[in-house]
């Protein structure tokens, strides 16, 4: 018996462990900069949505280190067979995605608000209080969408993963894991804006409801098997359970107008 | 503002549109994902039978030239032999169905979903090479022999090399004595040769180092190394009350063919 097969497979052994050892001293570096920019962001959870545009702005640079962080990971990774390795960078580029996702809405969020809220309150101000949504067709006017795959891929720099590439790209299933940490994220906004003590908003709650409902329809149209998505799609109806008693208690004391 | 440029919304594309089109993708995933289950199942079944087959074989009787051990052919049974050329031709054909789906990036994508078929078809291949060539298949062998349009992980062959022992310890303790043998009851020459391979491949594989960031988990490489301990530990026993209480048998004694099967 030739001993020189366990000297080959001890070889592979501890090639592939450094590899591993490397990825995972890279995905450290992109988590660090996710932190940060996810910390900037959850300020969203006590400020008024007229602020959301000038505090995302402020995770530019911390965007632009995650981009970079990811290219030295998409270096390495790279050079070998992309499933090979990827799971254990997955969870974090779906992190990544999401705070792309977070930012994006909270922009555009911060911009219908000011050109909704704001807009209308300062033309009519005579019959209603401020910040009391009137109807919500034009509430839900500048609801907010979905960054598509191509947008997060541009703001992270990897490449869609739509075709079956061998090539370091963001997966379907990232993108769609991302998604839902963003329903999660933004059922908790809608209970955070109705309670901030100087200035409820209450037509947040509505354009939120609008959004996850859309993003509910959206999951219902793939087939899904039973695996680390399916569970985290079936966890999104309790999002929209929470967004939909914010929207009934807000009606039932005619917070909002039917 | 910088940020409001670089976001891309979907814009008048409807989410459920956006959806379906992803739908699509996961489908084209969940199918050949399933497919590789699939093969995977009948690779795994019929590589098990193979081994059932090799060890019901006595192995006494399919030495055709007697002699000098290195130089002997060894001839299986024709009910054995085209039994296991059936299953081959099962398993060529499972592969074969799933040979597009395990090319390029999928190779590594559904590795999890094919690897305990790999194992199981890399233990009946060194099972049968060492029965038929007394030698160990290196990892390059088995990729050569499974084909190059798949992924042979040095992982899948340590795991199907360590199984192989359990199917060796099995092996000789069935064909532990020496039918043939004119001189009172002896340990046969398989059995021998087991037991020493089998002590070989235990310094081998105990001299190694497996980490917890390694592809092989170092707690799965523990448990087999365990299980390989004790599989050495009941041949060499086997063959110590052989050699120590054969000794007190009467000339020309020869165990009955029952005694064969107490394992």
């Amino acid at each position: 018996m030739d001993l020189e097969i366990f000297n080959k497979c001890q070889d592979s052994i501890d090639r592939d462990s450094e590899i591993r050892e490397n990825i995972r001293n890279l995905t450290k570096a992109i988590d660090q900069h996710v932190r940060s920019i996810l910390s900037i962001l959850s300020t969203a959870h006590s400020s008024v949505p007229s602020s959301f545009p000038t505090f995302a702005a402020r995770t530019s640079k911390s965007f632009q280190f995650l981009k970079e962080a990811i290219q030295n990971l998409a270096a390495l990774a790279s050079q070998h067979p992309f499933y090979k390795y990827n799971a254990l960078w997955s969870r974090t580029l779906q992190n990544a995605a999401f705070a792309t996702f977070f930012r994006d809405w909270l922009v555009n969020e911060g911009n219908s608000y000011n050109a909704y809220d704001c807009g209308s309150s300062k033309e009519e101000n005579s019959d209603q209080t401020i910040g009391t949504a009137t109807e919500n067709e034009d509430v839900t006017a500048r609801v907010g969408q979905l960054t598509s795959l191509d947008g997060v891929c541009e703001t992270l720099g990897v490449k869609p993963g739509l075709e079956d590439e061998n090539t370091f790209h963001l997966s379907l299933e990232e993108y769609l894991q991302a998604t839902i940490s963003l329903i999660s994220e933004l059922s908790r906004l809608a209970i955070n804006s109705v309670i901030m003590a100087e200035n409820s908003n209450y037509s947040t709650p509505i354009r939120i409801n609008h959004f996850v409902k859309q993003l509910q329809a959206g999951f219902l149209v793939l087939n899904l098997k039973n695996d680390a998505l399916r569970s985290r799609v079936d966890s999104i109806k309790y999002d929209v359970k929470k967004v939909e008693e914010v929207i009934y208690d807000l009606s039932l004391r005619g917070l909002i107008k039917k | 503002m910088s940020v409001s440029d670089s976001i891309a919304i979907t814009g008048r594309e409807s989410v459920t549109t956006l959806f379906s089109s992803f739908g699509l993708a996961l489908d084209a995933h969940h199918d050949a994902r399933d497919r590789v289950i699939k093969a995977s199942r009948d690779i795994t079944a019929a590589s098990k039978k193979i081994i059932f087959a090799l060890q019901r074989m006595k192995y006494a009787d399919t030495e055709v030239q007697r002699g000098d051990l290195n130089t002997k052919q060894i001839k299986l049974p024709p009910k054995i032999e085209s039994d296991i050329a059936g299953l081959g031709r099962k398993i060529k054909d499972a592969f074969g169905s799933v040979k597009d789906d395990l090319q390029g990036a999928g190779a590594w994508r559904y590795q999890r979903q094919i690897s305990g078929a790999m194992q199981e078809y890399i233990e009946a291949l060194l099972f049968r090479e060492y029965l038929m060539e007394r030698r160990i298949l290196s990892h390059e062998e088995v990729q050569t022999l499974i084909g190059d349009e798949f992924l042979v992980t040095y992982t899948d062959y340590i795991l199907g090399l360590f199984d192989t022992t359990g199917e060796l310890m099995r092996f000789a303790i069935t064909n532990l004595s020496d039918l043939t043998s004119s001189r009172g009851v002896q340990v046969s020459p398989i059995a021998n040769q087991i037991c020493q391979l089998l002590r070989t491949l235990r310094t081998g594989f105990s001299g190694m180092r497996v980490n917890s960031s390694s592809h092989l988990s170092s707690t799965e490489f523990a448990r087999k190394l365990n299980t390989l301990h004790s599989s050495v530990d009941k041949v060499e026993r086997a063959v110590y009350s052989l050699v120590v209480r054969g000794s007190e048998l009467p000339e020309g004694w020869a165990p009955g063919d029952d005694d064969n099967d107490q394992i």
